[in-house]
């Protein structure tokens, strides 16, 4: 879906994320414009350890899915193609299936995927604050505090400690207000989490920090990427505050505490 | 296309439309505020059919429930944080429970996203030989016959939102054929609602966007609200509301009988 106003920024970001996401779940880019369900071998490459990745870019739906449930897949899909994001349609059936065959699975809800509509703009630091680049040792320096799980990953999380490249942090003082982190999202993606310590939402800060980064990324040659969940209203529209507009929704099915 | 949600327009719909879901749920429009889960009973004034109800603005959630025993259950779970309460396995436990009432059939459905307006745009033009206009009743009926038209006229037995229809409008080709509709519906009081469809061969054309701001603009000559919701997966329609001025205020997850909604 291209929105009726795309700036070349945008068509070439997306043309680059339909790409790291055939990729990713083994179809072709065009598969995602067929007005059908489109069912594959998660490839052995594969970034994300998932048992199932469905994703939609608004036309058709591609589903990804580890060769031992392949065929149940094909067995049990639905006729229209959208209603394999519902959870009771297909994913709430394969974790059941799943269980039958002694494996324990579990579905999370969807999400939303966002990309910059432009080439990002920094809003600039307020007053009251510094705003600076962080690498590897403010990650982890913090990530133990769980005060930022989205912009650092939880603590103990060693596959997204792992992904997590760098950041950037608004500091009042020492402490660190709000944080953005970026996490390797595919090649030549990255990934966007957020997140203001309590004492300073409501200023408007989240949008500071996720568009500083966007800029950051861009400047290293990658494009940024954000994720909400759908019932994430705030998350939604800090996205379209900094610019970002929605492209694609996934659902995933995995071993619980992938 | 305008980036910020925080206009005027956007806050006074934010807060009008609040108020009527908030009417409609049995809750205040201050729980939208919190960050807690408030569980309620449905009002008998309020024209929602469904069995239950999650609602959130963004802050807190909403349960409201037709039945007072599915609020029993729900206060019984332990939901950590308000927002559990639209996590598919909830609602279909719910669901699951309610059809132990005796709610034969009981179901959750997908979950929908819905939007304000945030830009008061104005209208597009149609490329050369198409024309907008007003669809009669008996073409409305023709139309949701052939089934093309479902989101904007409704199914032939959803006879709930068909009586609550208030007017269509087409974009039609150089032999009069309608190839895309929207229609509008009275969804509360003072709000209505648009539904579109685009027939797949005419997609492309910026249709959706001529008929959605063509709609918002008669729902705002009316001096009502008007409202435009999408399934929580629909990129193109989401994608349709923003650029017609929209922004996403909320998100709704039921659990419903079927042959409740056909009333």
């Amino acid at each position: 879906m291209i929105p009726a106003m795309a700036t070349d920024y945008f068509i070439e970001a997306l043309d680059r994320y339909r790409v790291t996401r055939a990729a990713e779940l083994g179809c072709a880019p065009e598969h995602f414009d067929d007005h059908s369900l489109v069912i594959v071998e998660r490839p052995a490459g594969a970034h994300e350890p998932l048992a199932l990745i469905a994703v939609t870019f608004g036309t058709g739906t591609v589903v990804s899915v580890v060769p031992q449930y392949l065929d149940w897949v094909k067995a049990h899909a639905p006729a229209m193609h959208y209603r394999v994001m519902f959870p009771p349609t297909l994913l709430a059936p394969l974790v059941e299936e799943a269980k039958s065959r002694g494996e324990s699975l579990a579905y999370r809800s969807p999400n939303l995927s966002f990309l910059p509509g432009s080439d990002p703009v920094a809003i600039s630091v307020p007053p009251g604050f510094a705003g600076r680049r962080v690498d590897r040792g403010f990650h982890d320096l913090h990530v133990d505090s769980n005060e930022f799980d989205n912009a650092l990953g939880e603590a103990g999380h060693e596959y997204v400690a792992s992904i997590w490249k760098f950041g950037f942090v608004l500091f009042a003082g020492d402490s660190p207000a709000a944080v953005a982190g970026a996490y390797d999202d595919g090649q030549g993606m990255l990934e966007i989490g957020v997140d203001v310590a309590r004492p300073y939402r409501g200023l408007g800060l989240a949008p500071v920090v996720v568009t500083n980064l966007a800029r950051l990324i861009a400047d290293e040659g990658s494009v940024a990427t954000y994720y909400c969940g759908p019932t994430n209203i705030r998350s939604h529209r800090n996205a379209l505050t900094c610019g970002f507009v929605p492209v694609a929704s996934a659902v995933r099915v995995a071993a619980p505490g992938m | 296309m305008i980036r910020t949600v925080t206009t005027k327009l956007f806050r006074d719909s934010a807060e009008a439309f609040k108020r009527a879901l908030a009417a409609e749920m049995g809750c205040a429009p201050e729980d939208y505020q919190s960050h807690g889960l408030a569980i309620v009973g449905r009002p008998t004034a309020s024209r929602e059919p469904h069995l239950a109800l999650a609602t959130t603005c963004g802050a807190g959630s909403v349960l409201s429930v037709r039945d007072p025993c599915l609020g029993d259950w729900a206060r019984q779970q332990q939901l950590n944080a308000n927002q559990r309460v639209f996590l598919p396995s909830f609602l279909e436990d719910l669901a699951a429970y309610a059809r132990e009432l005796g709610h034969e059939g009981a179901k959750a459905h997908s979950a929908s996203g819905g939007t304000v307006l945030a830009a008061d745009l104005p209208v597009r033009e149609l490329p050369p030989g198409f024309a907008l206009r007003e669809l009669s009743l008996s073409e409305q009926e023709q139309l949701r016959v052939g089934g093309e038209f479902d989101n904007a006229l409704g199914e032939p037995e959803e006879r709930r939102r068909i009586a609550a229809s208030r007017i269509a409008f087409a974009v039609v080709d150089s032999t009069d054929a309608p190839v895309a509709v929207t229609g509008i519906w009275d969804q509360y009081p003072g709000v209505d609602e648009l539904g579109l469809d685009v027939l797949r061969t005419f997609r492309g054309n910026g249709f959706a966007a001529v008929l959605t701001i063509h709609a918002t603009r008669w729902i705002r000559s009316q001096g009502r609200l008007p409202i435009y919701t999408y399934g929580f997966t629909n990129v193109r329609s989401m994608n349709n509301a923003l650029s017609c001025g929209y922004r996403p205020l909320w998100f709704i997850a039921p659990v419903y009988v079927p042959s409740d909604m056909t009333r």
